[in-house]
């Protein structure tokens, strides 16, 4: 048997593993059939490579064909990379769903996901969640599942659920792609290209607006847009929460280049400004009191670096409000708004009854606890 | 929190542009290798090769074109010109936008005659393939530190 053979043989077994494991009825059907058929895909692939390299047999000097056929191989080898790691989470989560410790908190958070899922239209038989080392979400690409992550110190309190929201504004993202990559994408693109090179000399202009570009597009534009439409969906609650999780964690002194993540001062600015767009004279005092609590980290100097130069030409006046504005017409999710009297009504509720009711919606139940800055238990 | 969304997500794209690049490659090392066949199907299939290695350079020479003009880029455009042009050390978008049409033409003409040149068209599609494999390692190697 060739080596070409031997490669093909491998996959084929690979493949025929996966789809052997895939049978397992904690995994919902709808994810398992996805998977199937992007299997089947991968298999169809390799059945035509193993074919092309039959018909080249006969051919005198094939050495080129047997390299590309072989490169070909290697890539269809990077998609059942990531078939496997589809085929580990959802393992992970097979065995979390029939583990009793977490039953109870699992039937919480499904509830609160939800709702979250009701009020922004996301398809919820495409999201699982499961306890991991910190909250994120890993989306799979072709694979059409979202397993969204939550450490499990957060099981019981569910007072920084909210964060989940940010993660779930990803999967809104993503759902999303077509239409972010037609309208919001190049829009942006034109603007940080344009604004950087008015800020360098010519001989920086181009390296310096492609970096900026690059990163506006591959890393900022879907942070930005998930802390918009985590704002949205949970108000003042999910800056107040953000407030200890994620942004007091996320230093301005990075080291890498480009950072994953946007200025932690220019991601509060944003959700600062949605909070106000929603426009709800209630929502004021809370408003206020985050804008104080903050005003101290955005006024923090940051050391002088060559990365933190780059980073205060990226998020330039004449560039961050353009496209922050353009990120928040993007954003056309169901808002709080419409839910805020819900809200102030439970926070009375819950300061009398001292416990999160599931016999109503968690959501404003969640939003509420958050706001009084306090645990409650979920009964 | 969510870094593995973009590098997963460009693993994708990398590898579909690969793919594509490889796949053409193959197919013209084939004929030129001497490859025959009657069999109109397997000819539909491997032309059909061909074809979407053009529609895929002639995404690059678009995002080339937007470049120089400041027009418009949709990302997967865009991504590709960042591959191709940036990654291949081709800065200057109105050269990157004359190879590409070269390359383009080439094959189109090598789809009509197999006694044409094509040796530009395999250049480009050989770096197309080693820079999206070199992207691979190298976003495999940042998926493992995350």
């Amino acid at each position: 048997m060739s080596l070409i053979e031997k490669k093909i043989s491998r996959l084929q077994s690979k493949i025929s593993l996966l789809k052997s494991l895939l049978k397992d009825p904690n995994i919902p059907k709808s994810i398992q059939t996805g998977i199937q058929n992007v299997l089947d895909e991968v298999e169809n692939e390799i059945q035509e490579s193993k074919t092309i390299y039959t018909l080249t047999q006969t051919l005198p000097a094939k050495g080129w064909i047997l390299r590309w056929i072989a490169n070909g191989l290697s890539i269809l080898d990077a998609r059942l990379f990531r078939l496997n790691a589809a085929y580990t989470c959802l393992k992970s989560y097979s065995y979390q769903r029939g583990d009793p410790d977490l039953e109870i908190s699992n039937s919480i958070i499904d509830q609160y996901m939800e709702e979250l899922c009701k009020l922004s239209q996301l398809n919820r038989d495409e999201i699982i969640h499961m306890v991991s080392h910190s909250y994120s979400c890993l989306p799979l690409g072709e694979i059409p599942f979202y397993p969204v992550f939550l450490p499990a110190y957060d099981l019981a309190y569910p007072n920084y659920w909210g964060i989940l929201a940010h993660e779930l504004g990803h999967i809104y993202y993503d759902t999303r792609k077509e239409q972010i990559q037609r309208n919001l994408l190049p829009q942006i693109n034109q603007i940080v290209r344009e604004g950087v090179s008015k800020l360098v000399s010519d001989v920086e202009a181009y390296p310096i607006s492609r970096d900026a570009a690059f990163t506006w597009i591959r890393w900022w534009t879907p942070e930005y847009f998930s802390d918009c439409f985590a704002t949205r969906v949970l108000g003042p609650a999910y800056l107040a929460l953000s407030n200890v999780e994620l942004f007091i964690e996320t230093t301005e002194d990075t080291e890498i280049f480009p950072p994953s993540h946007p200025p932690t001062r220019t991601r509060i600015s944003l959700c600062l400004e949605t909070l106000r767009k929603l426009q709800l004279d209630e929502m004021q005092p809370y408003i206020e009191r985050l804008e104080n609590e903050f005003k101290e980290i955005i006024k923090l100097p940051t050391t002088e670096t060559e990365i933190s130069r780059k980073l205060e030409i990226f998020t330039h006046p004449n560039i961050l409000p353009l496209c922050f504005k353009l990120i928040e017409e993007a954003v056309d999710v169901f808002s709080i708004s419409k839910l805020w009297p819900e809200v102030m009504a439970t926070l009375e509720k819950l300061k009398v009854n001292g416990r999160i009711d599931r016999q109503s919606p968690l959501l404003p139940q969640v939003c509420a606890a958050t706001l009084l800055e306090k645990s409650y238990p979920v009964a | 929190m969510t870094k593995y969304w973009q590098v997963l997500k460009d693993l994708e794209v990398a590898d579909n542009i690969a793919k594509t690049a490889n796949d053409a490659l193959i197919v013209i090392s084939m004929i030129k290798g001497g490859y025959q066949t009657e069999d109109e199907t397997v000819n539909r299939q491997l032309k059909a090769k061909l074809v979407a290695a053009i529609e895929i350079l002639n995404k690059a020479a678009t995002a080339a074109a937007a470049k120089i003009t400041d027009q418009e880029i949709p990302l997967e455009a865009y991504y590709i010109s960042y591959l191709v042009s940036d990654r291949f050390m081709v800065p200057d978008a109105k050269e990157l936008r004359e190879t590409i049409q070269l390359a383009v033409n080439e094959l189109k003409d090598f789809m009509e005659n197999r006694e044409k040149p094509i040796d530009h068209a395999i250049k480009l599609l050989q770096e197309i393939t080693r820079i999206t494999s070199k992207e691979r390692q190298e976003t495999l190697i940042e998926l493992t530190r995350l």
